[in-house]
This record gives C-alpha cells, structure tokens and sequence, in this order.
C-alpha cells in the first residue's frame, strides 16, 4: 500500500516539473491548432474574396485601422 | 529650442488647416499657393467628411491675384511600408486632376478624402503675364478615431481570446475548448462591430467613353466620361462642350456633382468656369469599388441652365496578398503574445493546486 502511495506520489512530481513527452506533443498540437483556426478565421472575414464573405463584412474591414478592402 | 519652434509649427498648420507653399515669380515676384480646408485638417475623417477644399493663389501681399490659369494635381498620400490603409489600392495614386481659369484666383471645390496621410495639392500657376510658378503645397490628414479605436477592440479580444486559450489548453487539456473558443470570440467579435449589410459591388466594366448628348432652352452639351466606367485607382476624365443655338460657345459655369449611390452622398462636388470654346474638363479618381453617378447642372451667364447624368459603375479590386498577409500578421500576433501569456499563466496555476499535495505527503 506504501508502495502504491509511493509511485502516485513520484508520477506527480513528474507532472509538475516538466510535461511529458505526450503531454508536450498534444500541448503543442493544441497551440497549433488555436493559431490556424485564429488565423483562418481573420482571414475568412477580413481578407476572403468570396463575394459573399467580402459583401457581409464590407463595413467591417473598412472599420478597422489596418484592414484593407479593396 | 528648435524642436518646440518645428513642433509649434506643425501645430500651428494643423490648426490652421493649410499648408502653403511659396514659390517665387518668373520676374522674382513672391507667388504662393495656399490650400485651406473646411473643416480643418485635424477635424476632417477619411472617407466621411465632405471637405470644401480651397486653392488660393496669393502675391506678394497676401492678395489673390485674379485671372491666373492653375492646373492642379492632387496626389494620394504614398503607400505605407508596413501599415496599410483600407484602400490600398488608392495608396500613390492620383485623386483628381484640373486644369481651369480663377478669376478670382481662387479655386474651390468639395472632395471627400478616402485614406489619411498626406496629399500632395501638384499646382502649376500661370501668370497673367504667362510667367509659370509651380508648388506642391500639401494637405495631411489623421485617420477615422473610430477606426482607431475599434482596431484596439479587436486586438484587446483577440489577446484575451489568445489568453483563455493557453489557460484552457493547460487547465483542461481538451484541444477542442479552445477550438470552440476561438469561433465563438471571434464571430461575436465580427458581430459587435458590422455595422452595415452589403455593399452591392458592381464589376461591370467599360472600357469605351461614354458620351451623353443633351438639349434644352436652346443649349446643346455634349458630356463624355472617359472610360465609361471607373476602376478604383484609376481617372474618370469628364469633358463637356456646351453651345447656344446658332453654334457659339456658350458662357457660363458647370457644376459636377459624383455621387456615391450606395449611400447617396456626394464624394465630388466642382463648379467650373467653361472655357471660352465651351468646353470644361475634370478628371477625378471614384475610389470605391461600387454604382456612381455624375450629375452635371449647366448655367450659362444669360441664365439658361439644362441638367443630366451619367451612371458610372466602379471596379474594385481585392487588395494584394502580400498586403493581406502582412495585415493577418499583424492581427495574430496578440493571439500569440495572449497564447503565451495563457500558457504561462496555466502552468502557474497547476503548479500552486500541486505542490501542497506534494509538501503534505
């Protein structure tokens, strides 16, 4: 029972120090996947072509400082 | 000492709301060409203000010096290097050209201004006596406030999302949290500031001048919008030639308004002498990518007057990748900078729910 408690006791010294390996992978896969789906969705309302998008949010890209319409 | 005399004096023009430009003679006399605004400058917003421009050709006295021949070039401000304006296409460009007679040596005309920076008023004065002066006097003008403060918003939403999901990853570890998060920011972001609906934008396109021929109380005038339709970035040159019954140039003046029609308000307004053939010309930029109107009202001195227009559909153009790319940029970076503050922030939080664990044991 002491050696259970044990071996918990060290798997979480592990955690708090450094990630692990898999930790690391899906943390960084995770803050991949934040920054393309920010940077798809800015594209597709402020600098999409597609006549619709473009049209829907005219007055929005015209509305922002450095936002180029047309 | 000399950097309060220069920054006062850039004060004292913003207030004045002109620029002058001094030139001397061909025969040593001091000419200056003057443009003042109204509104001034440091009150006037691109895009949105309807600005009574006024060129004034002044002697040495500060007078104006009457029946001088001014052909005027107004220049757009020059393309920013990283900052770009929502018209880039409209950056180092050219608004509006003219070439006329003031007989009062005055020049006046309404114009609204699409992009902040400074426009370069290219001014060729000829004399009386024909001698020439050239100046390049000079109108800079501060962006729209209100796009000024809504760029902030969004960097501010887009920190705070960045933010909450370094703290979601780390916190929770569900990928998809911050996947959601991200949508749902971002969307109710673009909904708080649209503020209208569609532009209508037209992509018709004619190359051919188009020429409107048109009679009444005894005038004849022949309007011509060369080309027959407009491209942002590029001039629309407006000539008319106007005649009396028995074929003889008629005297008199022309007023152009260009009407923007999406919102029916007008972008140009010039009022100008007709020659002494009966004949005006302008040439003006329509900068946004939509349906115009050129309405053209005819007075003559003997107060006959006749009136027409001319659609005019404009041609926008989606601004260039590299301009766009550099604009995303520019977006994410307080994503990553509020990702990195999220992460780090996380991490602490975990840290401080775990060590006691650890010291108790």
């Amino acid at each position: 029972m002491d050696q259970v408690t044990t071996g918990l006791g060290v798997a979480h010294r592990h955690a708090v120090g450094t990630l692990t390996w898999a930790q690391s992978n899906v943390a960084l896969l995770q803050v991949g996947l934040v920054l393309v789906t920010a940077a798809l969705v800015l594209w597709a309302i402020l600098f999409s072509n597609y006549p619709l998008v473009h049209d829907t949010f005219h007055e929005l890209r015209h509305s922002l400082y450095f936002v180029p319409c047309h | 000492m000399r950097r309060f005399l220069i920054i006062g004096t850039l004060l004292l023009s913003l207030l004045m709301g002109s620029v002058a430009v001094a030139q001397q003679g061909g025969d040593g006399r001091p000419v200056r060409v003057l443009v003042e605004t109204e509104p001034p400058a440091n009150a006037i917003v691109p895009d949105e203000t309807l600005v009574t421009t006024r060129l004034r050709v002044l002697d040495a006295a500060g007078n104006p010096l009457p029946g001088v021949r001014a052909a005027v070039h107004v220049d757009t401000p020059p393309r920013p290097n990283i900052i770009t304006t929502d018209f880039p296409f409209v950056e180092d460009t050219t608004l509006l050209e003219l070439e006329t007679t003031l007989p009062q040596g005055e020049l006046t005309f309404q114009a609204l201004y699409p992009i902040r920076g400074t426009y370069t008023f290219r001014t060729r004065v000829t004399l009386p006596d024909g001698q020439v002066v050239e100046a390049r006097p000079t109108l800079s003008l501060r962006e729209n406030p209100d796009e000024v403060r809504n760029i902030l918003v969004l960097v501010g939403l887009l920190f705070a999302f960045g933010l909450l999901s370094g703290l979601i990853i780390r916190l929770t570890g569900r990928p998809g949290a911050a996947t959601v998060t991200t949508l749902v920011v971002l969307m109710l972001a673009g909904r708080t500031v649209w503020a209208h609906g569609p532009s209508g934008e037209t992509t018709s396109r004619q190359d051919e001048p188009v020429t409107v021929v048109r009679e009444a109380n005894g005038l004849r005038v022949t309007a011509t919008v060369a080309p027959g339709s407009g491209a942002v970035g590029r001039l629309n040159t407006i000539t008319l030639r106007a005649t009396v019954d028995n074929g003889t140039p008629a005297r008199g003046s022309v007023s152009v308004d260009a009407i923007h029609l999406e919102d029916n308000v007008p972008i140009y307004r010039f009022v100008l002498p007709l020659e002494a053939d009966g004949t005006a010309q302008v040439a003006a930029q329509l900068f946004d990518g939509t349906d115009h109107e050129l309405r053209f009202t005819l007075r003559t001195d003997d107060g006959r007057t006749v009136a027409w227009k001319i659609p005019v559909a404009v041609e926008g153009f989606a601004p260039p990748l590299t301009v766009k790319l550099r604009s995303l940029g520019l977006l994410m970076i307080p994503v990553v900078v509020g990702l990195a503050v999220g992460l780090r922030a996380g991490h602490s939080i975990t840290a401080g729910r775990r060590q006691p664990a650890l010291g108790a044991r």
